[in-house]
């Protein structure tokens, strides 16, 4: 699973925030399947070599979230039945991101369709990554 | 004590190859021997001898290696952080790293010796005449081998770790040896005029000094080297700063201590002496001369002492000589010591009324100089010269006349007045001394102002008595052994300028001692028949008998002393012959009247305080009747007293008493 | 409301001056190390960041200040302080006669707990002998044996120093692989040295950066990356004016570029309400914020980097 899970730290993201979205991306994806095992704090920060507290802290976030479990004893595994973002609020989401990218495309003067190929050429690398290393 | 268990073990176990090399080189004085005959008489000795010196000098070897690399190799390599990391507090740092370079050290020395000295059998255990015992030659390898770890550590410390504070250790530390060698040179000095101790004792109180001293410099040693590990851990320069300042702190209160030592020595004073082995009077005046021991551990001294003023000059030399005024003393000085070169004795002058002493740069052969009678003018005879010098300003005397003579020690000299000065004979026992020439047994004057001399009189070889001058010239008083008594002795008058024979004091008596006494008399003291005996004489009719014989009682000895009231003479006895401090209490001294014979009794175990003026003194005093020093008498612990004959009470100038 | 726990390591007004040297290696530092945080001290060569090390750990006194460590004086209390930290300097300095195996040996007398089979089963993860002597190794497996002595006493603090200084690649994923693995068993406090930020940015929580002897930044790494931005905008007089107004002045801005297009900022006092009302001020266009890197803020501060060591 670690596989569709990388972090940059020279990145701007928190490294915390980056696992956050990673994890999130990959269940949202299918990559993550719903009862499936995470790796452990320790077993994640040692591939990662990222502090565990770090780690630490964005799986809690995503406990909190409900995406993540942790069963005693046994380990940290992907919820049952992990939330769906609201209809209203991934929109939002979309519609921001989708305004940001446009005004890009329309600043550096690319044209339409060119702006959508990119897009699309965007999904597909990211959707192949997260299923490259699935189960 | 774990940390320092695991830093020793770990010292010792890096350097395990040297316990190899020293078990091999235990092998070699064997093999050398095995070649060179393994039996013959002297193989056994010559076996420990090799092994002995092998061993001595392959543990010195690996001791200053040793010494150097402990602590200030891995300092100066960086790897003393790697022990500052871990939980090893820093004195057992320490103490592991340098206790582990002494073992080594002892186990190579006893690794490489012990095969040879086995193989000789223990025979050769007197080596070179030192008794070395197993238990002292431990103790021995032992000082040493902390010597060389130290020592090669101190000077690595010094010379290696680059820092400034080498500055200071090469002004420190020729100026601490350069201090040490002058208070040395101080106690030699005090040490060496002390005749009170033996040799035996000199040398046990220079070599207590020097064993402190000694260790003075191992505990700076212990504690430099401590400090630095504690202070200075990874810090070369604070390392070498805290060594420096513990060394040479501790090493310069240790010199600060001798100078101490050495001051408090010398600054003695006469009423300091714990008891009078010693005393003359002055022939005039109120001067002593007082020598003894001091209290433990300030040595002895002799010194000059005015009772009516406290006043003490110290006198390093076997006594002082005072002038017949009683005004003037000198002495002769040795100068020992590392500095001292060329010429080692030096005349000293003393202005007694003032009390200051002068040295006048004049060299003196030890023997006794001679004052004028106003005590401006000093002689004395230097090796084969005869020297009289002005010392009116005893800081500048002037030589006024040398002249040379073959009699040299053989001779006496005295003013007769201020301008002559006569030399005569003082040979105890002619007849058997050889080497004697014939200027020996000559009575000669020298005139100062024509500086001419003149042989006035002459004695035999065999018929040469022991001479005193009288105080006024006229006559000598010489004592002779006769033949066949050997403890008996003639006493006799002679001419003091030709020597001709006047008249016999006394014959056949034993410890015969003379006076000059007031109104031309002699007094003459001695032991006939186990008892004292007093005579007394008109000095011209000595022939004719004594005027007076007075029998003193039972004694084995007799000391005669002043005349403290006109005629009247002080003599003391003592049934003991022998002189030790029991005998000191079973004198009695009386007081004996010319004119009727009467004898008073002054006191117990008092005995006159210059008993041994007639034995040593070249010149009589002079007759004077109630002079300060008829009064004055040692009792039976060894005090000056004074006595007041009167009233018999006895006043305590100098001694402690016991 | 608890108390904060005492910090592991702290430093009061730190002064060290190296004799004949007119200018301080360290000038009054004050700094402190919580339990639990990771700390990056950040400096170039000869900022005096070993200087700092020796002083922490008692090894050598600074010139005035006091430093200690669980609350107590560490010059006076090396001895039984160093029982609960493991040590790995910058340079390995064990005896080089002594094999990793008698090291540890060694090691076990000295510590109230020691685990000597972890020291065998790291130096095998390592692939660095055990019984080969110390002097022999390469300058990675040297660190490597340091850091598996450091850890086999369950120490509370780990003291790093420059560890990683002339690692290979492998060596230093190993090397922090080890670091890792015992904070997540432990948490264990570290306090880690270095003159390159790699490997800084996903360890530390907290950084300081150390630069002529002053402590010029002392703050938690997430803080820091949240209120250091970079603001771009356009100014509709830009083109009319060489200056950047008053619209910043909130942000505490290090350092402004005026570009054609417009203004680029990096601010050092972000904030998401700050920047709202930013974007709404007369004349600001097209306003947008993005984040910093390590590295980007160092420079902004400092005019220099501490990696690109010299």
């Amino acid at each position: 699973m670690s596989r569709g899970l990388s972090v940059d730290p020279s990145d701007a993201v928190p490294l915390w925030k980056q696992i956050e979205e990673n994890v999130r991306r990959l269940v949202a994806s299918g990559a993550l399947k719903p009862g499936a095992a995470v790796p452990s704090v320790r077993d994640l920060a040692r591939e990662l070599s990222i502090n565990p507290a770090t780690v630490a802290k964005g799986y809690q976030r995503l406990v909190d979230a409900g995406i993540l479990a942790v069963k005693r004893g046994e380990g940290t595994f992907v919820a049952d039945k992990p939330p769906v973002p609201a209809r209203g609020e991934r929109d939002r989401e979309l519609e921001a991101g989708a305004t940001r990218y446009a005004s890009l495309a329309v600043t550096l003067g690319a044209p339409s369709d060119e702006a959508v190929e990119h897009v699309k050429a965007s999904l597909k690398m990211l959707r192949r990554k997260s299923s490259g290393g699935a189960e | 004590m774990r940390a320092f268990a695991a830093v020793f073990t770990r010292e010792l176990f890096e350097r395990r190859f040297v316990f190899l090399v020293a078990f091999l080189a235990g092998f070699v004085p064997l093999i050398g021997s095995g070649l060179y005959g393994w039996s013959t008489p002297d193989a056994a000795e010559g076996r420990v001898l090799v092994a002995l010196v092998g061993a001595t000098a392959l543990s010195a070897a690996f001791a200053l290696l040793l010494g150097a690399a402990v602590i200030v190799g891995d300092t100066r390599e960086k790897r003393i952080s790697f022990y500052f990391s871990r939980p090893i507090p820093s004195a057992s740092l320490w103490a592991g790293k340098l206790l582990a370079a002494i073992a080594i050290t002892l186990a190579t020395a006893f690794l490489a010796f012990t095969p040879g000295w086995l193989s000789g059998n223990g025979r050769a255990r007197n080596l070179w005449g030192l008794d070395a015992t197993p238990g002292r030659t431990a103790l021995a390898a032992l000082a040493l081998a902390v010597v060389f770890v130290l020592g090669s550590h101190a000077v690595v410390t010094v010379a290696r770790l680059r820092s400034p504070w080498v500055a200071l250790d090469l002004i420190l530390a020729p100026t601490l040896i350069f201090l040490a060698a002058v208070f040395l040179q101080a106690l030699l000095r005090e040490a060496f005029t002390n005749r009170y101790a033996s040799a035996g004792q000199i040398a046990a109180t220079m070599s207590t000094v020097l064993v402190a001293l000694g260790a003075a410099i191992l505990l700076a040693l212990l504690a430099a080297s401590l400090a630095q590990v504690v202070e200075g851990r990874t810090d070369a320069r604070r390392a070498h700063g805290a060594f420096s300042v513990v060394f040479f702190g501790i090493l310069g209160c240790g010199v600060a201590l001798l100078g101490g030592y050495a001051w408090w020595c010398a600054s003695a004073r006469a009423t300091d002496l714990a008891s009078i082995s010693d005393a003359g009077t002055a022939p005039r005046g109120r001067w002593v001369t007082v020598a003894g021991p001091l209290r433990a551990g300030r040595l002895g001294g002799s010194f000059l002492f005015d009772p009516s003023s406290g006043r003490s000059l110290k006198v390093r030399s076997f006594g002082a000589f005072i002038s017949q005024d009683g005004a003037r003393a000198s002495w002769c000085e040795t100068r020992i010591g590392f500095f001292e070169k060329g010429n080692r004795y030096e005349m000293y002058v003393a202005d007694l009324s003032s009390g200051k002493a002068f040295a006048t740069g004049m060299p003196c052969a030890g023997a006794p100089p001679a004052f004028s009678p106003s005590g401006n003018r000093l002689s004395f005879l230097d090796g084969g010269t005869l020297a009289v010098y002005d010392v009116s300003k005893p800081e500048n005397p002037k030589q006024m006349f040398a002249s040379q003579t073959d009699a040299g020690s053989a001779l006496a000299m005295a003013f007769v007045d201020e301008d002559t000065v006569r030399l005569f004979p003082r040979v105890f026992n002619a007849r058997t001394r050889s080497g004697l020439t014939p200027e020996s047994f000559e009575i000669t004057e020298f005139s100062l102002p024509s500086k001419k001399s003149l042989v006035t009189g002459r004695f035999d070889r065999e018929s040469l008595p022991y001479l005193r001058l009288s105080a006024d010239g006229r006559y000598f008083v010489g004592s002779r052994k006769t033949r066949d008594a050997e403890n008996e002795s003639v006493l006799a008058l002679y001419d003091g300028r030709t020597g001709a024979p006047v008249a016999t004091l006394a014959s056949g008596i034993r410890s015969a001692q003379a006076r000059f006494l007031t109104g031309n008399r002699i007094a003459v003291a001695g032991i006939e028949h186990a008892s004292a005996r007093l005579f007394f004489y008109e000095a011209e009719k000595g022939g004719a008998g004594p005027a007076r014989s007075i029998a003193l009682g039972p004694a084995a000895r007799v000391a005669l002393g002043g005349e403290i009231a006109p005629g009247r003479v002080v003599v003391a006895l003592n049934a003991s012959d022998q002189n030790d401090e029991a005998a000191a209490h079973t004198w009695k001294a009386l007081s004996v009247e010319a004119s009727t014979g009467a004898i008073a009794s002054l006191g117990e175990g008092l005995v006159p305080a210059n008993r041994y003026g007639w034995w040593s003194n070249a010149v009589l005093p002079p007759a004077e009747a109630g002079s300060p020093a008829a009064t004055l008498f040692l009792d039976a612990e060894s005090r000056l007293v004074r006595l007041d004959p009167a009233t018999g009470a006895r006043t305590v100038i100098l001694g402690k008493g016991k | 409301m608890s108390a904060t726990p005492s910090p592991v390591v702290s430093a009061g007004r730190l002064l060290v001056k190296y004799g004949g040297n007119p200018k301080p290696t360290l000038e009054e530092i004050s700094f402190s190390v919580p339990r639990g945080s990771v700390y990056a001290l950040l400096g170039r060569n000869g900022a005096g960041k070993s200087s700092l090390v020796r002083c922490l750990l008692g090894q050598q006194k600074p010139t005035s200040g006091g430093c200690f460590l669980f609350g107590e004086d560490v010059w006076k209390r090396r001895a039984s302080l160093m029982a609960k930290i493991g040590v790995v300097p910058e340079d390995p300095d064990a005896p080089p006669s002594m094999t990793a195996r008698q090291l540890s040996a060694f090691c076990a007398k000295l510590y109230p707990t020691w685990d000597a089979p972890s020291v065998e089963a790291r130096l095998a993860r390592f692939g660095v002998p055990a019984g080969t002597p110390y002097g022999s190794l390469s300058k990675g497996q040297r660190a490597l044996v340091s850091l598996a002595l450091a850890l086999a006493s369950s120490p509370e603090l780990l003291v790093l120093d420059d560890p990683t200084l002339g690692l290979d690649a492998v060596a230093r994923r190993a090397f922090f692989e080890e670091l890792v693995g015992e904070l997540a068993d432990r948490g264990t406090t570290v306090l880690l040295t270095s003159h390159d930020l790699a490997g800084v940015e996903s360890m530390a929580t907290r950084v300081g950066f150390l630069k002529d002897g002053r402590l010029v930044l002392d703050e938690d790494l997430e803080t820091l990356k949240g209120r250091f931005r970079r603001l771009r905008y356009a100014n509709e007089q830009t083109e009319e004016r060489a200056e950047y107004g008053q619209e910043l002045a909130a942000f505490d801005a290090v350092r402004v570029k005026v570009r054609g297009w417009g203004v680029e900022a990096i601010v050092s006092n972000y904030g998401d309400e700050s920047f709202a009302r930013f974007t709404a001020l007369e004349g600001v266009m097209d306003a947008e914020s993005s984040s910093l890197s390590l590295e980007e803020i160092f420079i902004a501060i400092a005019g220099e980097t501490p990696g690109r060591n010299a």
